[in-house]
């Protein structure tokens, strides 16, 4: 059972998100922004939690998955302070029991409380995140669930905090697919945001590339080799269901477009120009969407609206990006710096287009602005730094990266900072496609 | 469905193998082993959805000889000898680019007269590039690369037809170094006979 949860989580406390809180920022709902340059990480301390009864003794993991998501989700500093692990029974979990003026002197501004009680495969689960400097509950929450959900439950807390500091919520909920390369064998996997449950989703492929996730994370798109044939392959994600459809030519570089279920993929056959092509959930050609030229025309990926499609080609005689504009039938190149950019992929927010480019040999991951063409460059250093995939909340990019050694999956904020190995599997990890939120 | 198909496929590859086999006892013309990488029985091929490169390739049975003119031992050998070359003399291309280099013409030329002298022979080609570029760029790269390679040979009088074209991009690479010599190498149009 992929990518749906039945989770039956009972909400007993829902305490104390007041707008007074905003007020302490100055105006009312006024969010952080953590890509801005001057934001400075909330240093938060996540003392242990309390145990309240039952024989499971979960303290250790519920409170590494709580660090975990705190420092994936961008915008915290998680505190290691000692001062903060005094026994974990003794210390209070409401405000009036709690001595925030300790967790100030420690330097934190936020904290965390957690408490559990297990009775057999059940886990009620309580999460309280305090305001330590206005000494206040900013949001809390009960869970009622299997033991086995306990993640879950955080990472649903942990978004609940983004939602609440950033007006929108996180990655929490989402999966990253990406191919491993085993020696001559690709196939497709998919793990969670933080890199937990590895998933093959292909076991029959030989040779699969360029997997995409559907809008509404239903499906993925994928090429796959059958012979000496290229199919644009259609994986039902919960059933693990493939169906594979013939275009004719040679298929690369497949996406889904955002707005129409539809999906897009670059084709070649012989004799005729290179196009990009848009294909239904049938398996039939509707619209062709750049064609003519005999230049390369790779790897689409189409800007949020559904109204332009930004794609590689190598019409000035190396690679460079393109946008193609679907209603005015106007194209215009908007990467002028560097001999060889490619593997576009357009932010879910519209503004930004990441891609990557050779600088002194290595590939690096850029974003750009569709409508300035100013690049900024977000990765440095000796590696290749590849294939960059937008988080749908549009906060973090992954990307194909080889800084330690192998090819492996890679996140990162996106201003560059806060890199993390998402893959730690054997083989080498390329292509990724994160999911949106399901 | 599709997948059924493909499995439905192979088992009947697999039983027509069997009764060929078995129920023909039909004798094979003596002469040199079969190189490798041709595909003997039980190899993975007809029908089979894999990655292999060499997807088709099946036992070069008395038959499918006949049905090329070959009779006799000499030509046989003469074939295998020409077979060979075709498929393991590539072409290779500067970085980045899809053009047909001089030292590409010959050869070129060669597989022509080879495909023009047994006119019933269908082929493959494979576009393949080094690790150098991006992983989806090169399978555009490598499409280049082969269509290069089928343009040429359709402007020597050969039946677009009889050609067909796959890009491995940087996927299946003969030389494994990260240097220039390994790159050259990987830089490749490959031939592939179907049988």
């Amino acid at each position: 059972m992929i990518g749906r949860f039945n989770l039956f989580f009972g909400l007993v406390l829902l305490i104390g998100v007041t707008t007074s809180w905003f007020r302490a920022y100055g105006q009312d709902r006024v969010y952080l922004d953590i890509t801005d340059p001057s934001f400075r990480k909330l240093p938060i301390a996540v003392p242990g939690f309390r145990v309240d009864g039952g024989g499971a003794s979960l303290s250790e993991d519920l409170l590494a998955t709580t660090k975990k998501d705190l420092q994936i989700s961008g915008i915290f500093q998680v505190l290691d302070s000692r001062a903060f692990f005094a026994d974990p029974q003794k210390l209070g979990v409401t405000a009036a029991e709690i001595d925030f003026g300790q967790f100030r002197q420690g330097g934190a501004e936020y904290l965390i409380r957690g408490s559990y009680s297990t009775d057999g495969q059940n886990i009620h689960l309580e999460l309280r995140f305090f305001d330590v400097v206005g000494r206040r509950m900013l949001l809390g929450k009960a869970y009622d669930g299997k033991v086995s959900d306990r993640k879950l439950m955080i990472h649903r807390f942990v978004d609940e905090i983004l939602k609440l500091l950033t007006g929108e919520g996180g990655i929490f909920s989402t999966k990253i697919a990406f191919v491993n390369k085993e020696g001559k064998v690709s196939k497709i996997y998919m793990v969670d945001f933080d890199g937990s449950n590895l998933t093959l989703l292909t076991p029959k492929e030989e040779l699969a590339m360029s997997p995409s996730w559907s809008p509404d994370g239903r499906f993925i798109a994928y090429i796959g080799y059958r012979g000496n044939r290229t199919a644009l392959c259609l994986l039902d994600v919960a059933s693990r269901y493939v169906q594979d459809f013939f275009l004719g030519g040679v298929l690369s570089g497949v996406r889904f477009n955002p707005q129409r279920g539809l999906v897009t993929v670059s084709r070649s056959q012989g004799g005729s120009s290179p196009e990009i092509v848009t294909v239904n959930l049938q398996g039939a050609i509707v619209d062709k969407v750049v064609s003519g030229g005999w230049d390369i025309k790779a790897s689409p990926t189409w800007s949020p609206d559904g109204r332009k499609v930004a794609y590689v080609s190598n019409e000035s005689g190396n690679p460079q990006i393109y946008i193609y504009d679907v209603n005015t039938g106007s194209k215009r190149r908007i990467t002028f710096s560097g001999d060889y950019n490619t593997s576009p992929s357009w932010s879910p927010k519209g503004d930004l287009i990441a891609y990557s480019g050779i600088v002194n040999g290595h590939h690096q991951i850029f974003v750009v602005n569709p409508e300035t063409s100013q690049p900024i460059q977000l990765t440095t250093g000796g590696g290749n730094n590849e294939a960059p995939t937008w988080s749908p909340d549009g906060r973090m990019i992954a990307f194909q990266s080889n800084r330690s050694g192998r090819y492996a999956i890679w996140v990162m904020l996106k201003n560059g900072s806060d890199a993390r190995l998402l893959t730690e599997i054997g083989g080498e990890q390329i292509l990724p496609s994160w999911s949106p939120k399901m | 469905m599709l997948r059924k198909n493909w499995l439905v496929k192979l088992v009947v590859a697999f039983l027509l193998f069997g009764l060929f086999f078995t129920g023909c006892g039909k004798k094979t013309v003596q002469g040199p082993p079969m190189p490798p990488g041709l595909g003997g029985p039980g190899m993975p091929g007809a029908g089979s959805p894999s990655g292999d490169s060499s997807f088709g390739s099946a036992p070069l049975t008395d038959e499918k000889l006949r049905a090329l003119g070959i009779t006799t031992e000499e030509q046989k050998r003469e074939f295998l000898r020409q077979k060979e070359q075709f498929e393991n003399e590539d072409i290779h291309f500067d970085f980045d680019s899809s053009v047909i280099r001089e030292d590409a013409k010959p050869i070129l030329a060669k597989k022509a007269e080879f495909l023009k002298k047994y006119p019933t022979l269908t082929i493959t080609i494979e576009g393949h590039c080094d690790e150098r570029g991006t992983n989806e760029y090169n399978l555009a790269l490598g499409e280049r690369r082969a269509h290069s390679a089928w343009q040429y040979l359709v402007n020597l009088g050969i039946n677009p037809e009889r050609m067909q074209m796959i890009s491995y991009g940087e996927e299946r690479p003969i030389a494994t170094g990260h240097d220039e010599a390994s790159w050259a190498k990987n830089r490749r149009a490959h031939f592939v006979i179907h049988f």
